[in-house]
């Protein structure tokens, strides 16, 4: 089995990258930055599920809205019925699927382009939905959910209110989670059907592969994951807000994917997820005007640069490591067989 | 049954959003993608409308024409040197370019005009009273240049060699040639006849309610809308698509209020469904 | 083993096929001729399920498949070749092969995901299968080349080779000599000549007159959506309406 950071002999800098993110906690005193690498976690999540949706063949322009979902399924929970943020996560995410289920089924047998702007219809929809129905969601006043309840493990307590900490560790156990299931779908016969139907449906269908199946499976994966992770973020932040699941959160998720990588199942959208959210929050404390310039230029730029995405760099150094030049082929010989 | 005012209205903004659709279904036709920052240049054409008549008091159609023309050639340059080469590594690199072409001029727009919201104040004041009716000068400049600008544009597709060659390379791109013209320098001007309508949609817009840099969400939203009811390839369709829209959002607003959109995602949703490729949609080249 | 029954497609007013019955026995190598638009690809995509008919039903084996999806009647051993080029071409040849045996595989998603038993034996069997495939179609030196840079010749010697990787009972052949030079035509024919003696059943569907009167010993004559001609080469070759049809009223 490859790992997740190079070949065999290579796992040695996956297990340092693990060593230091979970000591990461510790190695500053300064929130601001554990928050920013949470945030960074949440949208690698979501992330990860729009880059294997994608994979197929399908990008789906609207992922927020299953974040939404999550959030709103979680919180109302808690306010309404009682139910514990633990319990609420779990079926954030079930519902969530199940939404991507059903709209999947209906929209996924559409064209790629067709698909995309449904899902951007949706996004919007499930975003108008929450801020109008106040009854319900709150509307423009959101909703302030109360903090999860602490874990008690014999006579240790984990409170989620003095501290971020056990937030980080929180989002870490689900963004590894989330790591493998994608990755091992990536790596398997499911990966390789899905590259198949995204390059040539008609052959593949003719190959005996069941497009649609498939669609459908990791569509619903990656919403029970978004949903989980909406949720998550939900409460982190102690504020649901329909602005907070929009458009622009949909549209920032596409390019975390593809600028760290649309052929990676998990390292390219970490990598993406960790440059636009740390990039866009330090930019925020810039001029007005400037962050999503300079934003919108990097992202530009990287598109010119590394057309393949991010761990293009990574591949790189990584060949370099080893003492191989960069990127090259022997003649005659092909690209990565996956 | 509604009383007129709606279907005014309806006309209204219905010829705005078919405006900018039309100009979303060219470009799509001949990129073969959605250029997602449409929005930008309907924003900024209102930006530099409001520059030319409310900042420095010039002629308000000067404005106009100010906005498409500068909004017709900044889009040549992004197509010429940003899309192209970008495109050429694949459809999805140049989709995310567009969305990050989104926040650029969302920037650059707040940098140069700042972020408060700017007021235009209307160029034709007045009411025309029709019957039992007010009606708006102002409405019906828009509506006005709307038909003028349509009228000329479709001229220009059927009657024109020129015209001919956009539609033969909407459905093959290296058909262009045939008819003797240069792929790239027709890429170029569609690019430019695109941005240029949203522009003028965007200019005529900014009197209306207000300008400043986030203007550029709805139209962008509205025109991919109203392409897909229409069918993508279409540009007739994109016609119908957007006069639909208004119609919808002027009846939505006059009996529901904020649902407007709502129905309108719902509307699309049901017509994609039965008909997969809009309502005159063609079969991508 | 095929039984085909009254097909008809229309598109709008165009008929491209008009009450069309075959028989295809078990083992046969038939050919299907006729001249540019007579149908020859529209019935194809027919038996594979590309197309629905409008009216009319495919029965194999007794089992009727008009109306299921093309990879619900791949699955029954039904595979077919395109006439143009068709394959994965951001990937190599064996990643091609590999995809091509995805029906040799039992394990559900569940016992994928958890990577059981089952499913390793599948990929076992799989890779085995691709080796298999390599050597037999000689493609050993091209293995780890992508697919798109493959001369035009072994391009569509890969796409047989897929295609006969999930060994499948019927093979639908559209047009697999095109753009051959005559020796790849010479090892192309053994190939299917081969095939055929396999038990595997084939139609073919050639321009090449002279090759597929050499090799099928039964030809179907399509024109304009109709069956002209059915039988034995000699038989069909002095068919008058055949004639007529490919080179026109004068010459009959």
């Amino acid at each position: 089995m490859e790992s997740l950071f190079g070949k065999g002999n290579k796992r040695a800098p996956l297990f340092v990258v693990l060593l230091v993110v979970i000591l990461l906690p510790l190695m500053s005193d300064d929130p601001f930055y554990l928050s920013l690498i949470i945030g960074a976690l949440v949208w690698s999540v979501v992330a990860m599920g729009f880059s294997a949706v994608m994979r197929t063949g399908s990008f789906s322009m609207g992922q927020a809205a299953f974040m939404a979902i999550g959030g709103y399924t979680a919180c109302l929970l808690q306010k309404n019925l009682g139910i514990s943020f633990w319990y609420g996560l779990l079926i954030a995410g079930v519902i969530a699927a199940l939404s991507a289920a059903v709209i999947g089924i209906i929209v996924l047998r559409l064209s790629g382009m067709y698909f995309s702007i449904i899902t951007l219809a949706f996004g919007e929809a499930v975003r108008v939905i929450a801020e109008n129905w106040l009854n319900v969601t709150g509307g423009m006043n959101g909703i302030i959910p109360d903090p999860p309840s602490p874990i008690h493990i014999g006579s240790l307590t984990i409170d989620f209110v003095s501290s971020q900490v056990p937030y980080y560790y929180l989002i870490l156990i689900i963004v590894i989670i989330a790591a493998l299931v994608f990755w091992r779908l990536d790596g398997s016969r499911f990966g390789r059907v899905s590259r198949s139907i995204a390059t040539n449906e008609l052959l593949a269908q003719h190959t005996g592969m069941h497009p649609m199946k498939y669609r459908v499976v990791i569509f619903t994966i990656a919403g029970f994951f978004t949903g989980v992770a909406g949720a998550y973020s939900a409460f982190y932040h102690v504020f649901l807000h329909p602005a907070n699941f929009g458009m622009n959160q949909s549209i920032a998720v596409a390019i975390m994917a593809v600028i760290g990588g649309s052929g990676s199942p998990v390292a390219g959208p970490v990598i993406g997820a960790l440059i636009v959210s740390a990039v866009g929050d330090y930019l925020t404390t810039l001029l007005a005007g400037l962050k999503p310039l300079v934003y919108g230029i990097m992202v530009v730029v990287i598109l010119f640069l590394l057309p393949n995405g991010m761990v293009q760099l990574r591949d790189s150094f990584v060949k370099l490591f080893r003492g191989q030049p960069g990127i090259q082929q022997r003649p005659g010989a092909a690209r990565n067989t996956r | 049954m509604p009383p007129l005012i709606v279907w005014i209205n309806a006309i209204e903004l219905g010829s705005i959003w078919v405006m900018v659709a039309s100009g979303l279904v060219l470009v799509f036709s001949i990129m073969g993608l959605l250029n997602f920052a449409h929005g930008q240049f309907y924003m900024l054409g209102a930006f530099i409308l409001y520059w030319v008549y409310a900042a420095n008091g010039m002629n308000y159609f000067v404005g106009v024409a100010a906005a498409a023309v500068t909004m017709a050639i900044i889009g040549v340059v992004v197509e010429r040197y940003l899309m192209r080469p970008v495109a050429k590594k694949g459809v999805m690199n140049a989709a995310i370019l567009t969305l990050a072409l989104i926040f650029v001029f969302e920037g650059l727009a707040t940098i140069i005009f700042g972020k408060a919201q700017k007021v235009v104040p209307s160029a034709f004041p007045g009411i025309l009273r029709a019957g039992n009716m007010n009606i708006s000068y102002e409405k019906l400049v828009i509506i006005g240049v709307a038909v003028v600008v349509m009228v000329g544009l479709y001229f220009i597709i059927l009657r024109t060699k020129f015209g001919i060659a956009i539609r033969a390379a909407a459905q093959d791109p290296g058909a262009a040639s045939l008819f003797g013209v240069n792929p790239g320098r027709l890429a170029s001007i569609i690019m430019a006849m695109g941005c240029g309508l949203a522009a003028i949609a965007g200019s005529l817009m900014a009197s209306v309610y207000y300008v400043d840099a986030w203007i550029g969400g709805t139209p962008l939203l509205m025109s991919i809308l109203a392409i897909v009811i229409g069918g993508l390839g279409s540009l007739s369709g994109s016609v119908i698509g957007g006069l639909l829209l208004g119609v919808i959002a002027s009846l939505v607003a006059y009996y529901i209020g904020p649902w407007s959109e709502l129905v309108a995602f719902g509307l699309v949703i049901i017509i994609l469904l039965f008909r997969p490729l809009g309502l005159f949609g063609v079969a991508s080249a | 083993m095929l039984e085909i029954r009254g097909i008809t497609k229309h598109f709008g007013n165009l008929f491209a096929l008009n009450k069309i019955d075959l028989n295809v026995e078990e083992g046969e190598l038939l050919g299907l001729v006729g001249p540019n638009g007579s149908g020859k690809s529209t019935l194809f995509n027919i038996i594979s399920g590309h197309y629905h008919p409008s009216a009319g039903e495919v029965r194999y084996r007794g089992e009727k498949i008009s109306g299921l999806r093309p990879d619900q009647i791949a699955r029954k051993g039904i595979m077919r070749v395109f006439q143009a080029n068709i394959s994965f071409g951001d990937v190599t040849v064996y990643e091609n092969i590999l995809r091509g045996c995805y029906l040799l595989g039992d394990a559900n998603l569940g016992e994928l995901f958890f990577n059981t038993r089952r499913y390793q034996n599948d990929e076992r069997k799989m890779k085995q299968r691709v080796e298999d495939v390599v050597e037999f179609w000689n493609l050993s030196g091209w293995r780890d080349n992508l697919a798109s840079s493959l001369p035009h010749g072994l391009q569509r010697v890969l796409s047989l080779a897929v295609a006969m990787a999930p060994y499948p009972k019927l093979l639908l052949l559209d047009e697999p000599m095109t753009g051959m030079h005559p020796e790849e035509v010479a090892s192309m024919s053994e190939h299917i000549k081969r095939i055929n003696q396999q038990g595997i059943t084939i139609i073919l569907v050639e321009h090449n007159i002279k090759f597929v009167l050499s090799i099928c010993p039964r030809l179907v004559v399509l024109n304009f959506g109709q069956k002209l001609a059915d039988g034995v080469p000699q038989e069909v070759v002095g068919d008058k309406e055949v004639i007529t049809a490919y080179l026109g009223e004068r010459v009959a």
